[in-house]
């Protein structure tokens, strides 16, 4: 029977480049089971949903015909739940009964200063969260059983977070295509497969002048309409709506922007990267998955992911082949658990 | 061997590079020359499937021994003929199997119906190993926060009429706690009963009371939840229960938890409504104030619609009105106080016959008692 088979060998060659043959018809299957066991276990079944729907994303996706791979488990999401949840969570909970009590007793300015607190910890903490996310999704991404990983601390990202939030804040938001590279450099430059390491060039003055777009819109908004409540005039009112629709447009026009901008500066092992993606089509995938989804109820949400990796497998290009030879095994520790604090902020619904 | 096979592609788990090899489909397994190494045979029942191509039915295995090897199958023939001799690598993709699902989550549910049915039965025996100060403590923290800056009415005579209408209702009836009664000077139709013997009634319920016997249907009431233990029962739900449920479960855990206390809630209420007319009867206080007091509230709430049963921690105050109408009075009734006394009780916070501006003025308020 062998010899038959042989002749059918290599009959057809591998798709280069990154495909994805998800469909979301099978992936509602999956979606419905994980509803229904959600459901029975009031909640607590969404570790293992969330697991699942990333197995069948993850399986789909391939790079030269070799599909990558998820080895998280829903226990491992819970487990990290049930500690960021006795670490950070009950703690909070505890600091927000004890503001109720005192607030009780009217001592105002403790309240004041506990809240704040409170908000700064939250603040702080949700950075961390975006970052052990990806590590973990990381950790546990393969391919051609090569595993993926994000090297650096949480707290780094989270202070370069935080400074570029000041930063932003000081410059009135012109320092935003800056701080934005700068991140994802951070972040990018984390990232290894195997033994080869991702990395961006921080370049960002190209993104200048799209941002300028988007921030003049926003910029000539406020000037108009305040000029206009000082003199206490109405008669420009009609302009309100045309420029809400320029600023929602050219913020469409400036993220298509840095995608492409940071997409296209990173490198891996000789291999560079392009998304060949216009702000009018961000806006549409954005608008048509949310119709879908508000006119279905959710219902369609599996397509819509699937339309999400459709759309980015669609733009992507990638330029060059890395030596396999040279990357090896990834021997970076992985983390134990996953997730739970991006769980308690519900960052990523998948 | 090597040309009997079939070409594959082969992943060490080293490197990401490509290696070919040729691989044998025996009766038990895939045997096959590992590069550089000898031969090894990957067992069918030790394979996974990790991935399955649409277009071209190519597949990625994984091999149980060794976590970081793949091998890469490029023929769909191929493929088809594995499937045939590890049936089981069919069913190992997240949308297949949606039987198994459906058969835990039926399996669960009678699960959490046993949860639902038995829970009550831990929670008693909760109750009843918890010492009295503690739930005295609970309680008096918690009446502290309902009742804020308020004050307590303190007219000796007003007192002397609470105290007798108490003594009337309670005589021969054994409670948990020493009761501790009493009247707080706010504009709020209402009353509650905290954990450990606390009943606090606000002044606006004295003020909106017509009869003397509707405040002591009222305070019946309370009295019931004293008797029953029904605020402990509160104070373990909320922080055994709901708060496990809210947190662990996400929102829809909350959702879930909500509706499973207002239920237990519920219960409560009836169980409170239950003891105040036993209570009355054993009194020889008439029933009927209570029900004109349910009968006002209806018409008060009417801008609720009828589905807030399942949505509320009490009943609907015409199915109360009902029960309390039902109830077989036996022999005459008296009023709970005289004129006097009840004139007194009225004047408990210091000013006489005080109206609320107006009882509609808490239209969108749901008044719980």
């Amino acid at each position: 029977m062998s010899t038959v088979l042989q002749e059918l060998d290599a009959e057809q060659p591998e798709p280069d480049g990154v495909t994805f043959d998800g469909q979301g018809r099978e992936l509602f299957v999956v979606y419905l089971v994980n509803i229904l066991l959600t459901i029975v276990t009031f909640g607590l079944y969404r570790f293992w949903g969330k697991t699942r729907i990333r197995q069948y994303v993850w399986s789909h996706l391939r790079y030269k015909g070799d599909a990558f791979e998820y080895t998280g488990t829903g226990l491992e999401l819970f487990l990290g739940f049930v500690i960021v949840f006795f670490a950070v969570i009950l703690p909070l909970i505890g600091v927000g009964i004890w503001v109720q009590l005192l607030l009780q007793q009217g001592d105002i300015t403790l309240v004041i200063v506990i809240g704040g607190l409170l908000y700064l910890v939250f603040f702080c903490l949700f950075p961390i969260a975006i970052f052990r996310a990806y590590r973990y999704r990381l950790s546990r991404t393969l391919w051609r059983g090569i595993r993926f990983g994000l090297t650096g601390t949480g707290r780094v990202y989270a202070a370069k977070f935080i400074g570029y939030l000041l930063l932003q804040i000081i410059t009135l938001g012109l320092a935003s295509p800056y701080t934005t590279v700068k991140l994802y450099e951070y972040l990018v430059g984390n990232v290894w497969m195997g033994s080869g390491r991702f990395s961006l060039d921080p370049s960002w003055k190209p993104l200048m002048r799209p941002f300028l777009m988007f921030w003049g819109c926003i910029v000539f908004y406020f000037v108009l309409f305040v000029a206009a409540q000082v003199a206490g005039t109405t008669s420009i009112n009609f302009l309100a709506f045309p420029t809400m629709i320029a600023i929602a447009c050219f913020y469409f026009y400036y993220s298509a922007a840095v995608y492409r901008h940071v997409v296209g500066n990173i490198m891996f092992e000789g291999v560079r990267f392009s998304v060949d993606l216009k702000g009018r089509e961000l806006f549409g995938l954005f608008f048509v998955n949310g119709l879908l989804l508000v006119f279905t109820l959710g219902i369609a949400f599996p397509w819509v992911i699937v339309r999400i990796m459709n759309f980015m497998v669609d733009k992507l290009a990638v330029h060059g082949e890395p030596d396999f030879e040279k990357i090896s095994q990834n021997t970076e520790e992985m983390p134990t658990y996953g997730e739970g604090l991006a769980e308690a902020f519900d960052i990523g619904s998948i | 061997m090597n040309e009997l096979g079939i070409q594959c592609g082969y992943f060490d788990g080293q490197s990401a590079a490509e290696q070919s090899i040729s691989v044998e489909f025996m009766m038990d397994g895939l045997v096959f020359q590992v590069p550089g190494g000898g031969l090894v045979s990957w067992s069918y029942d030790q394979l996974r499937l990790i991935s399955l191509q649409r277009n071209n039915g190519h597949m990625t295995l994984g091999w149980a021994e060794d976590d970081a090897v793949r091998m890469r199958i490029k023929n769909r023939e191929a493929g088809e003929q594995l499937f045939r001799l590890a049936p089981h690598l069919k069913a190992d993709r997240p949308e297949k199997g949606v039987m198994k699902p459906v058969m835990v989550s039926g399996a669960i549910v009678a699960i959490l119906a046993m949860i639902y049915f038995s829970y009550p039965v831990f929670r008693q025996a909760i109750i009843m190993s918890l010492p009295d100060s503690w739930a005295q403590e609970i309680g008096n923290t918690l009446a502290q926060v309902s009742i804020g800056k308020a004050a307590s009415c303190t007219d000796p005579q007003g007192l002397i009429a609470l105290q007798t209408l108490t003594d009337r209702l309670t005589k021969g009836v054994a409670m948990p706690y020493e009761l501790d009664i009493r009247v707080i000077d706010a504009p709020i139709v209402n009353a509650f009963a905290a954990p450990g013997g606390q009943v606090v009634l606000f002044r606006g319920l004295l003020d909106e009371a017509q009869s003397i016997d509707e405040v002591a249907g009222v305070l019946g009431h309370e009295l019931g939840h004293v008797k029953h233990r029904h605020p402990l029962k509160r104070v373990i739900d909320i922080y055994g229960f709901e708060l496990l449920l809210t947190s662990l479960g996400g929102n829809f855990g909350g959702y879930s938890s909500m509706l499973l206390m207002m239920s237990y809630s519920r219960d409560d209420e009836r169980e409170a409504d239950e003891t105040s007319l036993s209570l009355l009867k054993d009194a020889h206080i008439s029933g009927d104030g209570y029900a004109d007091f349910f009968e006002r509230l209806e018409e008060k709430q009417s801008f609720l619609p009828d589905v807030m049963n399942f949505l509320s921690t009490h009943p609907l105050p015409e199915e109360r009105e009902q029960t309390i109408r039902e109830r077989d009075d036996v022999g005459p009734t008296t009023p709970a106080l005289n004129k006097s006394e009840w004139h007194a009780l009225r004047n408990i916070c210091g000013s006489a016959g005080r109206k609320l501006d107006d009882w509609d003025l808490q239209d969108e308020e749901i008044i719980n008692i």
